[in-house]
């Protein structure tokens, strides 16, 4: 059951995404989305294989959903998130957006939770409420690093692919 | 997970992980510049990515086909040890590019760099930055390095090369 929800999520995120209006460059959103997975898939390896704070389920479908959720529906969020964001100039719409993507993670690692794909162990929801907001401004941090290389002219060599 | 204890020292494997990322940047440095900041990132990242995602999805339980570096349990120096996936990337897109491959020379051109990633990672294994477990074998990365490669070459065309050969 897990992975069904966690497949339909991962196809509605990837969806949503594609559709998205005004998008960043195709080149930006893939920075991105490598500079997100570069960071969590770290943060999840160590948090539970070197701190043991969390277990994995070792079920396979349980492990697969995980997985849909951190390459997929935890990055997409914030990829959506991130787009929006710089989209928008309205500072009432701009928290209004990042609100929503808090909400949106958190319920996607409660899910993991409540079907036993992850089992807090040395680990609470404060903590993960404040490394998701981390994250979140880490996404927006890398959102805009890679805007403003994309948008530097390299004048030098006109050989030079972008 | 019970933590398996392969070595304990600062040795042969750490150095060899340091020797490729010394190695693999000098010569990124000492190439002629032909890429712009953003693709020059994306090279560089492309394989350090590609490179956590496997090894965090197949060498982790359930599966857990492979360890990295001295420990089961992740270490610092294992989040270091995936800058050297980095160089590898960006030399394999800077030649692809200085020998003009097109066509079905791309075929041939993955091919050898497969070939190169399975004698990297045969002697990464003799070194000891991987424990192999679960009957798995180094003949099995060879598709993934054909995937990642292939899909490297793709993504690299689509977001950054003017589209005058296709994969």
């Amino acid at each position: 059951m897990v992975l069904v929800i966690f497949t339909i999520l991962s196809w509605l995120v990837l969806l949503v995404f594609y559709l998205l209006p005004n998008k960043m460059p195709p080149i930006v959103n893939f920075l991105t989305y490598m500079g997100l997975s570069i960071i969590d898939i770290n943060k999840w390896t160590l948090l539970y294989s070197k701190y043991h704070f969390f277990q994995l389920s070792t079920n396979k479908a349980a492990f697969l959903s995980y997985i849909l959720h951190r390459d997929i529906v935890f990055s997409f969020i914030l990829l959506i998130m991130v787009n929006l964001f710089f989209n928008v100039k309205n500072r009432i719409m701009k928290f209004g957006i990042l609100l929503i993507s808090y909400i949106m993670i958190f319920t996607s690692i409660q899910l993991l939770r409540n079907f036993k794909v992850i089992t807090f162990l040395k680990w609470n929801t404060y903590n993960e409420l404040l490394l998701l907001l981390a994250m979140i401004f880490i996404t927006l941090g890398l959102g805009s690093l890679f805007r403003k290389i994309y948008k530097k002219k390299d004048t030098q060599n006109e050989k030079h692919y972008l | 997970m019970k933590n398996i204890i392969y070595d304990t020292g600062f040795n042969l494997n750490e150095w060899l992980v340091i020797g490729f990322i010394v190695v693999g940047f000098a010569v990124v440095l000492l190439l002629p510049k032909i890429f712009s900041s953003a693709a020059a990132l994306f090279c560089l990242m492309f394989g350090v990515t590609t490179g956590l995602m496997f090894d965090h999805t197949i060498a982790v339980p359930p599966f857990d086909y492979y360890d990295v570096g001295d420990l089961s349990d992740y270490q610092y120096f294992d989040i270091f040890s995936y800058l050297m996936y980095a160089p590898f990337g960006y030399i394999f897109i800077f030649l692809y590019l200085k020998l003009n491959v097109t066509g079905f020379k791309i075929v041939f051109y993955i091919i050898l760099w497969t070939a190169i990633g399975i004698g990297i990672e045969w002697v990464s294994k003799e070194a000891g930055i991987f424990h192999y477990k679960h009957g798995y074998r180094l003949l099995y990365s060879i598709p993934i390095y054909l995937f990642v490669q292939s899909i490297q070459l793709v993504i690299f065309q689509t977001l950054f090369q003017k589209r005058t050969t296709t994969l």
